[in-house]
C-alpha cells in the first residue's frame, strides 16, 4: 500500500515534469509566411509581386477611389454629389480631415514596401534562376516600376517625401525624414531606368508593365523634370519602336470588352469579383444609367462639371465617352462620367474596368509638348498632337502658332483627351497653371494647393516629418 | 407542552425508582436532520472519547451511551452541536449552518480559511442569489462587489460583458480579468477592439465570428455556480502569473454533499422591455418642416412642397406632402422594438454516499431580444462527480457541455450604420415600413448615404446566426500521500466551437442588394489541453502553522478559423446554405498554437495564529512572447495581523475580529494577441492572369523583444467585524503601476506598415475600497444588508512615445465625415478621454463670423466652437479634453429581507461622475436632415423667432461633424439593479420545498443624461473608447415570474 502511493506519486511528478520540460515555446503558424523564409519558388516571387498591387488596386484607397476623388474635383473637371468629399472642390482640406490624401499616401506606400520586399531579396530571386537570369532581371524589373510609379506620384502631391528604398526592419528605419525632392526624383529616374533595362520588352503576363512602359514612364518623370530634350528621346523611342498605337474609335479605348488594347502602356486590373473589382462605374455613372452591376445604373456620387462637357465639340468623337449621357441627367441636369462602365459587374466593388493609369494618347501628347519646349511648334510636334485629335474626329491643328499657343493648345487637348483620368492635376502644376486655372474655374487660390497636406496622424507618429507649408 | 414536560419527568422518576443505575449503559436512537432534509453520514461522537458512528441514509443513528456521556454531532458545513445524554432514549436534533462557522475561501490552488487571508479576495457565494434566475456570471456579480465594474457592451441578448477589477492596467491589452472556471483558466477576450483577436482580423467582407460575438462565458449555467472569488491584489493573483494583473475571478461549481438525492426543479418566464424609451425624435410632420427649412437653406426647392408623390428610379415614392399634412408618420424605434420574452428551465440534482458524491444539471434557455428577429436558445449541461477510489485517492471529474443558437441582429458596433437599431435612430418618419403594394419599403439605388435603409427590413434581411458549442472537462486525482500532503494533478479539455451563419437577403438589405445576396459562414475552433500538478502540505506544529503549495502546469492551445463566402445568388430562397449557386469569395483560413508552460507555489506560515506570512509567486515561459523574452517571473508577498487575537484589542471589547493586511507583488498580462513577436506576411489578392491570383506583402514587423506588462501592486487592508459578526467592515487601499504596455504603437505608413506592437508607457490605478455587511433585525423580520464602495484612480503617466504626450485616436467605425479626434491618450490622464473642440453656441450674424475665428465653412445659424489657442483660426490644435469617462466612485447596495416565508430582496447600484461621449448625439442632431434627428434640436437658431436657440439651422452644416464637448454628458446614475420578491411554502407534505418569486432586473434608473442607456458602452472591452455611445442597443429591464420545487 505505501509502495503503491509512493509509485504513484512519482509517476505524476515524473509525467507532468516531462511534459512541462520538454516544451518549445516557439509559436506555431500555419496559415501565414515568414518574410525570412519566402522565395523559395517562382511561385513565391510571383505572389511577391502581385502583393504590390494590391494596395493601389483595393478599395478605397489610390486607383479605386481616392485618386479620383481628389485630383478631379480639386480643379475643373469633376465636383462631388456627398457634403464632406464636396469640400475637396472647395479646396477645403486639411491636415486632420485628410481623408483621400492620406489614402493615396498610405496605398503608395504599402505598394512601395511590397517592391521593396522583392528587391531587397534579389539574391534569393537570382538563386531561383536560370544563368541568363531573364526571370529575375523581369521580377526586378517589375518591382523597380512599381516602387518609381508609387514614389512619382507622391513626389508629385506631397513635394520632398520620405524615400523608401528598403523594408524597414528596426524601430529606427519605420521613421525616417523628407528626402528632397531631387533625391525622390533621381531614385524615381533610376528605377525606371532599371525597370526599362531589365523588363521584357513583352511583358510576362498581360496587365504587367514592360520595358516599354518604364520607357514611357521615363519620358513623363523627365517632362515633369523640365528635361524636355529627354523626354522627347524617350516618348520618340516608344513611338517609334513601341508597341503601342492608338485605338480607334476612342470609345474602344474603355470598352470593358477589350481591355488591355494596344493603347495602353500601364493600368491597374480589375475583375468581376467582389473587392477585386473597381468601384469606378459605381461611383461616377448617374444612377439611372445602366452603366454598374446588375445594370443598376451607379451612385452619382461624382459628377463632371458642366462646364467641362461645354468645352467639347459637338463632332468630338470623345464626348459620348467621358460623359456617361449626351444630354444632363433627367432630374438633377448633371453630367455624369461615362469612361468607366460595366453593366455585368457583381457588385459595387466588382466591376471590370481595368484602370489605365498610363496610355498612348498620353506619349503622344508629352511628346508634343516635349518637343515645343525644346524646338518650338514643329511639324513633329503639329504631328503629335493631331494624331490624337484626328482620332477623336477633330480636324488637325493648323501650323503656324506661336510656342506659347502650342503650350496652351497640347494642354487643353490633354485636358479633354484624358478627362477625368487624374491627370490635369499634375499637369497644371507642372506646367504652371494650377493657380490660374483654379482662379478662372471660380475656385479660391493658396500658395499651399501646390501640395497636399500630410495627414495629422503621420506628422503625429512620426518625429522626423515635418507639414507642408502652409498647413 | 408542559404536560409532556411532567410526563417526561414522572418518567424519569420512574425509571430512576426501577433501580436502573444512573451510569448504566444503554443505547439511544435518533435522527440527524437539517434545514435541507435528514443528513446521512454526519458523525455522531461520544465526547472526549473515540466512540462514534455514523447515521445511515435516512440520518438514523444507534449508540450505546452512559447517562454522563455527551453527544456530539457534526456534519461539514454545519454547525456542531452538543447535546448531553441525561436520561433520553431518544435525541433528535437539527444542525444549522451559521455564522461561527468559518468561512472557507478558494484561492488558486486550494483554499484557505476565511480568517487566513492575507491578500484581498472578495467571495460570493450564490446561496440565496440562485433563488433567482440569473442569466449570466456578471450579472450575479454586478454591483456586489467592491473594484469590480461590470459593463455591458451591448443589450443584445447573449452578448458579452466586460469586467474591470480595480480599473483598466492596459491600454490595448486585453483588461478582462482571468477566470478559472474549476481550476481551468479563461480569458474573456472578445478581441474587437484594442487587443487584436487571437484570430486575426475580421474578413472585411465576409465579416467574422467577432461580429456581435456570444459572451464568453455563456457556456456556464449560472444555476451550476456556487461560489465565486474575486482575487484582487498581488498577493492572491501572483500564482497566476502573467494572466493575473487584471484580477482573477475563481468560479466554483456545485458539488455533491452525503446526503440523500435532490432535485431541484426551477422554471421562470420573464419580459423585457427598454430600461428607458424617452428619447424623442422627429416626428413625420416636424421633420418635413426642417427639411423644407433646410433644402431653402441650401437654395434647393424644399422637398415637402405640395406636389403629388413621384415615383424613384426603383419603386420608391419620392414624397412631397406638405408638413402639416404627414401627420405623426412612422415610429422607426418602435418598429424594430418587440417585448422579449425570456423562459428559463433548470433541472438540478445532487446527492451523496459515503464513496460517491455528484451534482449536475440541465438547463433551457430560450430568450427573446427586445429587438425584432433577435434572440437565443442555450441547453446546458453539468454532472460533477467526486468518488473515494482508495481511502488516500480521490477522483473529480466535471463535465459541462453547451449548445447555444442564437440570433443576433448586427449592433452597430462593428459594422457601421448597418444594424437595425442605428437605422432606427435614422430613417426618417416620412418613410413608410411598407409601401402600398405591402413590400418593405427599401430603396438602395443611391450611394450608401441616400439609401433608405427600412429598419424593419435590416432586422428581416440580415441573418446573423451563431452556434456555439462548448465543452469543458477537468479531471483531478488527488492522493494524499502523508498526512498533511496531498499530491493532485488535474488535466482539462477545453473545446470551443463556433459557426456563424450570415446572410444579407439581396431585396432588402443594403449588402445584399449591392452583391445579389452575400453569404458567409466563420467558423472558429478553440481547442486547448491543460495539464497540472501540484502539492500541498498542511502541518501545525506549536505554534507554527504552514500551509504550502507548489506545482507546474502546462497549456497548448490551438485556434483556427476559416471564413467562406459567397454572392450573387439567382434568388434569397436558400440564403446561405446553398454557395455553389452563387459565385464564390475567396475562403481564408488561419491556424497557430500558442503554448504557456508555468511552475507556481505559495507558502502560508502563521506564527502564534496572529502573524500570517504568504508568499507566491509563478514562472511562466509564453509562445506568444518575443523569442528575446521567453520566460516571466511573478513574486509578492503578504503580511496579515490577526489584532483581535492581541490582549490589548480583546480588552477593548470592540471588535470581534481585527485584522490588518499589507502585500506587495508582480503580477503580468500576456494578452498579447498571437503572432506579434514574428515579422509576417500577409495574403491579397491581385486579378491578374485571367483569375483572381494571390499575393503577399509585408503585413507585420514583428517584435522580438516583446514582452507581457507588468503590474506592481501594492495593498493595504483592514477586516473588521463587531457585536458577533453581525457587523463587518473591510477596508482597502491599493496602488497599482502597470509598466511595459503592450502597446499598438502606430508606426508611420510611409514605412508601409501601419501598427507594431511594443512595450511602452505605464499606467496608474489607484484606489480606495470599502466594503460592509450587518445584520439589522434578526427576529421574525430578519434584514441583512450588504454594500459596497470604490474609488478608482487611473492615469496615463506616461505614453513612452517620445517627446509626445498626446496621442490622438478616433473611435474605429465611425465615418471619415467627423472631424477631429474623439479621443485621445494623453499623458497625466485617464486614458481614453474625450477629445475634441469646445461648442460655443451657433454663430449669429455674418459680422459675429468675420470678427471672429472661425470654420473657413462656417455661416449664420452654424455651430460655433472656441478658437483655444487664439490663433484666429479654428483647428486641430483647438481640440481639447472634453471629458473623463472615468467615473469618481461606484456603489452597490443590497438588502435582503424575509419575513415568516417571504423573501425580499432589492439591489441598487450607482456609478457618479464618469462622463458619456454621446456620438449619436451629434450624429441625431445633425442639421443636414439627411437623417431623423432629436426633438430638441426644434429648438434651432434663428435670427428672427428663435435667436437664442443653442441648435444649429437647418441646412447650416458647418461644424455639425466636429467632435465637440456639447455631446459630452454627466453619465452619473443609480439603478435599482434588482428586486425580487418571493414566497416559500413551509411543511408540504410530498415535496421538500415550494417557492414562487417575482424578480425585476433594472426597473428603474435614475440619472440626468439624455441618451437611452447611461451604462452604455458601444466599444466593449476596449480601455482606449470607454463610455461611448454610437446607437448601441441599451439594455433592458425585464420582470421575471417563476417557480423552484425541491423533490
Amino acid at each position: 500500500m505505501n509502495y503503491s502511493i509512493k509509485a504513484f506519486f512519482g509517476a505524476l511528478l515524473f509525467l507532468g515534469l516531462t511534459v512541462s520540460c520538454s516544451a518549445d515555446l516557439e509559436e506555431e503558424v500555419f496559415s501565414q509566411a515568414s518574410p525570412t523564409a519566402y522565395f523559395n519558388s517562382r511561385g513565391d516571387v510571383r505572389t511577391a509581386l502581385n502583393g504590390m498591387y494590391d494596395p493601389i488596386q483595393q478599395c478605397c484607397g489610390s486607383y479605386s477611389q481616392g485618386r479620383s476623388f481628389l485630383l478631379n474635383t480639386v480643379i475643373d473637371e469633376g465636383t462631388m454629389l456627398a457634403g464632406n468629399w464636396g469640400n475637396y472642390e472647395k479646396l477645403i482640406y486639411t491636415a486632420t480631415s485628410n481623408g483621400e490624401p492620406n489614402n493615396i499616401w498610405a496605398s503608395n506606400y504599402l505598394s512601395i514596401n511590397a517592391a521593396n520586399f522583392v528587391l531587397e531579396n534579389e539574391d534569393k530571386i537570382r538563386a531561383l534562376d536560370g544563368p541568363a537570369g531573364t526571370f529575375a532581371n523581369s521580377a526586378l524589373g517589375e518591382a523597380a516600376f512599381l516602387r518609381a510609379v508609387g514614389h512619382f506620384d507622391n513626389v508629385r502631391m506631397w513635394g520632398a517625401v520620405p524615400l523608401r528604398t528598403s523594408v524597414a526592419k528596426t524601430t529606427a528605419e519605420l521613421d525616417i525624414p523628407r528626402s528632397t525632392e531631387a533625391e525622390v526624383y533621381a531614385q524615381v529616374l533610376a528605377d525606371f531606368t532599371f525597370a526599362a533595362a531589365n523588363l521584357p520588352e513583352a511583358p510576362t503576363e498581360t496587365g504587367r508593365p514592360s520595358s516599354w512602359s518604364a520607357k514611357a514612364y521615363l519620358a513623363k518623370v523627365h517632362l515633369t523634370l523640365g528635361d524636355f530634350p529627354a523626354a522627347v528621346s524617350f516618348a520618340q523611342d516608344v513611338i517609334d519602336n513601341g508597341p503601342y498605337e492608338l485605338v480607334t474609335p476612342f470609345a474602344a479605348v474603355f470598352d470593358v470588352t477589350n481591355e488591355n488594347n494596344a493603347e495602353v502602356i500601364f493600368d491597374i486590373q480589375y475583375a468581376r469579383v467582389n473587392l477585386e473589382g473597381s468601384r469606378m462605374a459605381q461611383l461616377s455613372t448617374g444612377n439611372n444609367t445602366a452603366f454598374t452591376a446588375f445594370g443598376r445604373g451607379g451612385w452619382g456620387l461624382q459628377i463632371a462639371e458642366t462646364q467641362l462637357f461645354e468645352k467639347y465639340l459637338e463632332v468630338d468623337d470623345r464626348r459620348a465617352t467621358t460623359f456617361s449621357s449626351l444630354l444632363p441627367h433627367p432630374t438633377n441636369g448633371f453630367y455624369y462620367y461615362g469612361k468607366w462602365r460595366d453593366p455585368q459587374g457583381v457588385s459595387i466593388d466588382g466591376h471590370e474596368n481595368n484602370f489605365i493609369v498610363y496610355r498612348f494618347a498620353d506619349v503622344l501628347l508629352i511628346h508634343a509638348e516635349a518637343l515645343n519646349e525644346v524646338n518650338g511648334p514643329t511639324p513633329q510636334a503639329y504631328a503629335a498632337i493631331n494624331q490624337v485629335r484626328t482620332r477623336a474626329g477633330l480636324a488637325g491643328l493648323e501650323a503656324g502658332g506661336s510656342k506659347e499657343q502650342f503650350q496652351d493648345a497640347v494642354l487643353y487637348e490633354r485636358h479633354l483627351e484624358l478627362a477625368l483620368e487624374q491627370h490635369r492635376w499634375f499637369d497644371l502644376k507642372r506646367t504652371g497653371q494650377l493657380k490660374a486655372s483654379l482662379i478662372a474655374a471660380g475656385k479660391p487660390w493658396d500658395d499651399r494647393y501646390l501640395l497636399f497636406p500630410i495627414g495629422q496622424q503621420e506628422l503625429d507618429i512620426s518625429s522626423q516629418l515635418v507639414q507642408n507649408p502652409g498647413y | 407542552m408542559r404536560l409532556a414536560n411532567i410526563l417526561a419527568w414522572v418518567c424519569a422518576l420512574t425509571l430512576l425508582c426501577t433501580t436502573t443505575p444512573l451510569w448504566s449503559q444503554r443505547t439511544v436512537a435518533g435522527n440527524v436532520n437539517s434545514d435541507d432534509g435528514a443528513l446521512p453520514g454526519a458523525f455522531v461522537l461520544v465526547v472526549g472519547t473515540t466512540r462514534g458512528t455514523t447515521t445511515d441514509f435516512d440520518g438514523n443513528y444507534l449508540i450505546d451511551v452512559l447517562p454522563t456521556d455527551t453527544l456530539q454531532f457534526s456534519y461539514i458545513g454545519y454547525n456542531n452541536l452538543e447535546v448531553p445524554v441525561l436520561n433520553q432514549d431518544r435525541i433528535d436534533v437539527n444542525l444549522t449552518t451559521g455564522n461561527d462557522l468559518e468561512e472557507v475561501v478558494v484561492v488558486g490552488y486550494g483554499t484557505m480559511r476565511k480568517s487566513d487571508l492575507t491578500g484581498s479576495v472578495a467571495s460570493v457565494k450564490t446561496e440565496g442569489i440562485d433563488e433567482i434566475p440569473q442569466v449570466s456570471v456578471g450579472q450575479i456579480l454586478t454591483g456586489r462587489v467592491a473594484g469590480v465594474n461590470i459593463s455591458q457592451s451591448s443589450g443584445q441578448v447573449g452578448s458579452g460583458v466586460s469586467i474591470r477589477i480595480r480599473g483598466g492596467n492596459s491600454l490595448n491589452g486585453n483588461n478582462e480579468p482571468l477566470y478559472v472556471v474549476d481550476g481551468y483558466p479563461i480569458i474573456n477576450d472578445d478581441g474587437a477592439f484594442g487587443a487584436a483577436d487571437v484570430l486575426g482580423q475580421p474578413n472585411t467582407v465576409l465579416g467574422s465570428s467577432q461580429d456581435n460575438p456570444p459572451g464568453a462565458l455563456n457556456w456556464l449555467n449560472p444555476a451550476d455556480i456556487a461560489s465565486i472569488e474575486v482575487l484582487k491584489d498581488a498577493s492572491a493573483t501572483a500564482i497566476y502569473g502573467s494572466r493575473g494583473a487584471n484580477g482573477v475571478i475563481i468560479i466554483t461549481t456545485k458539488t455533491g454533499k452525503k446526503r440523500k438525492g435532490q432535485l431541484t426543479f426551477s422554471t421562470s418566464a420573464g419580459f423585457s422591455t427598454l430600461t428607458n424609451r424617452n428619447v424623442d425624435y422627429l416626428n413625420a410632420s416636424q421633420y418635413a418642416t426642417l427639411r423644407n427649412l433646410r433644402d431653402e437653406a441650401n437654395g434647393e426647392e424644399p422637398l415637402f412642397n405640395g406636389r403629388p408623390d413621384e415615383l424613384g428610379p426603383n419603386g420608391r415614392i419620392i414624397r412631397h406632402t406638405l408638413p402639416e399634412n404627414l401627420g405623426e408618420g412612422t415610429d422607426w424605434i418602435d418598429a424594430v422594438l418587440q417585448t422579449g420574452i425570456t423562459q428559463n428551465h433548470s433541472l438540478g440534482f445532487t446527492g451523496g454516499s459515503d464513496d460517491v458524491t455528484y451534482a449536475g444539471s440541465v438547463g433551457y434557455l430560450d430568450q427573446e431580444g427586445a429587438i425584432i428577429n433577435s434572440g437565443l436558445q442555450r441547453i446546458n449541461t453539468r454532472l460533477n462527480v467526486t468518488g473515494k477510489l482508495k481511502s488516500w485517492l480521490t477522483l473529480t471529474n466535471n463535465f459541462t457541455f453547451s449548445l447555444e443558437d442564437s440570433d443576433n441582429v448586427v449592433d452597430s458596433r462593428n459594422t457601421g450604420k448597418n444594424g437595425p437599431w442605428a437605422r432606427a435612430l435614422m430613417t426618417i418618419p416620412v418613410e413608410p415600413v411598407f409601401n402600398e403594394n405591402g413590400e418593405l419599403n427599401v430603396d438602395y439605388s443611391g450611394p450608401l448615404e441616400f439609401q433608405l435603409n427600412n429598419p424593419v427590413a435590416t432586422a428581416q434581411g440580415i441573418k446573423n446566426k451563431f452556434r456555439t458549442n462548448t465543452f469543458l472537462d477537468n479531471i483531478s486525482l488527488k492522493a494524499t500521500v502523508l498526512e498533511g500532503l496531498s499530491v493532485e494533478t488535474r488535466a482539462s479539455v477545453f473545446s470551443k466551437r463556433l459557426l456563424r451563419d450570415a446572410y444579407y437577403n439581396s431585396q432588402i438589405t443594403s449588402t445584399g442588394f449591392s452583391t445579389g445576396g452575400l453569404a458567409a459562414k466563420n467558423s472558429t475552433q478553440v481547442q486547448s489541453y491543460l495539464t497540472e500538478t501540484f502539492a500541498s502540505y498542511n502541518k501545525k506544529i506549536g505554534i507554527h502553522g504552514v500551509s504550502a503549495v507548489v506545482g507546474y502546469s502546462y497549456q497548448t492551445t490551438t485556434s483556427e478559423r476559416i471564413s467562406l463566402g459567397a454572392f450573387g445568388f439567382p434568388n434569397d430562397d436558400l440564403s446561405n446554405e446553398s454557395f455553389q449557386s452563387g459565385t464564390s469569395i475567396p475562403s481564408e483560413t488561419f491556424k497557430v498554437r500558442d503554448l504557456l508552460s508555468s511552475y507556481f507555489g505559495r507558502i502560508n506560515y502563521t506564527l502564534l495564529d496572529k502573524y500570517l506570512f504568504t508568499f507566491s509567486g509563478r514562472a511562466d515561459g509564453s509562445s506568444k512572447f518575443g523569442r528575446n523574452n521567453r520566460w516571466a517571473y511573478f513574486p509578492s508577498a503578504a503580511f496579515a495581523w490577526k489584532l483581535d487575537q492581541e490582549d490589548f484589542v480583546q480588552q477593548l471589547a470592540v471588535f470581534d475580529k481585527l485584522k490588518l493586511r499589507a502585500s506587495y507583488g508582480v503580477t503580468g498580462n500576456q494578452s498579447i494577441s498571437s503572432l506579434q513577436t514574428i515579422p509576417l506576411l500577409t495574403t491579397v489578392n491581385y486579378p491578374i492572369g485571367g483569375g483572381v491570383a494571390v499575393g503577399a506583402r509585408p503585413g507585420s514587423i514583428g517584435n522580438p523583444d516583446l514582452r507581457w506588462e507588468t503590474t506592481n501592486q501594492f495593498n493595504l487592508g483592514i477586516d473588521a467585524g463587531f457585536a458577533a459578526g453581525r457587523y463587518t467592515l473591510s477596508l482597502d487601499y491599493y496602488n497599482k503601476r502597470t509598466n511595459d504596455l503592450l502597446q499598438q504603437v502606430p508606426v508611420p505608413i510611409n514605412s508601409g506598415f501601419g501598427l507594431k506592437f511594443d512595450n511602452l508607457g505605464e499606467i496608474s490605478n489607484e484606489g480606495f475600497e470599502v466594503e460592509f455587511s450587518a445584520i439589522v433585525v434578526n427576529k421574525a423580520l430578519k434584514w441583512d444588508m450588504s454594500g459596497n464602495f470604490a474609488t478608482n484612480e487611473t492615469r496615463l503617466i506616461s505614453l513612452g512615445q517620445g517627446e509626445a504626450n498626446i496621442l490622438r485616436l478616433r473611435p474605429p467605425g465611425i465615418t471619415a465625415a467627423y472631424d477631429g479626434s474623439g479621443v485621445a491618450l494623453v499623458e497625466g490622464e485617464t486614458p481614453g478621454v474625450f477629445y475634441g473642440y469646445r461648442r460655443q453656441g451657433v454663430w449669429t450674424s455674418q459680422e459675429e463670423i468675420d470678427a471672429n475665428a472661425s470654420l473657413s465653412t462656417a455661416t449664420v445659424g452654424s455651430q460655433r466652437f472656441r478658437d483655444l489657442n487664439g490663433d484666429g483660426q479654428i483647428t486641430a490644435a483647438d481640440e481639447t479634453i472634453i471629458g473623463d469617462p472615468n467615473p469618481d466612485f461606484t456603489l452597490g447596495w443590497s438588502n435582503n429581507f424575509s419575513y415568516r416565508g417571504f423573501d425580499l430582496a432589492i439591489q441598487l447600484q450607482g456609478v457618479f461622475g464618469g462622463d458619456i461621449f454621446d456620438i449619436q448625439r451629434g450624429i441625431s442632431e445633425n442639421p443636414d436632415l439627411i437623417n431623423n434627428v432629436l426633438a430638441t434640436t426644434l429648438d434651432y437658431f434663428d435670427p428672427v423667432a428663435n435667436p437664442g436657440g443653442q441648435y444649429a439651422a437647418p441646412g447650416q452644416i458647418s461644424g455639425a461633424y466636429n467632435f465637440q464637448d456639447s455631446w459630452v454628458e454627466d453619465g452619473s446614475f443609480v439603478r435599482l439593479r434588482n428586486v425580487s420578491l418571493g414566497y416559500n411554502f413551509r411543511d408540504l407534505k410530498v415535496i421538500q420545498g415550494l417557492r414562487i418569486y417575482v424578480n425585476m432586473v433594472n426597473m428603474f434608473t435614475w440619472t440626468n443624461y439624455t441618451g437611452f442607456d447611461p451604462e452604455v458602452n458601444s466599444f466593449g472591452q476596449s480601455n482606449l473608447y470607454r463610455s461611448i455611445d454610437v446607437a448601441t442597443l441599451p439594455t433592458f429591464k425585464t420582470v421575471t415570474f417563476g417557480l423552484n420545487v425541491n423533490l
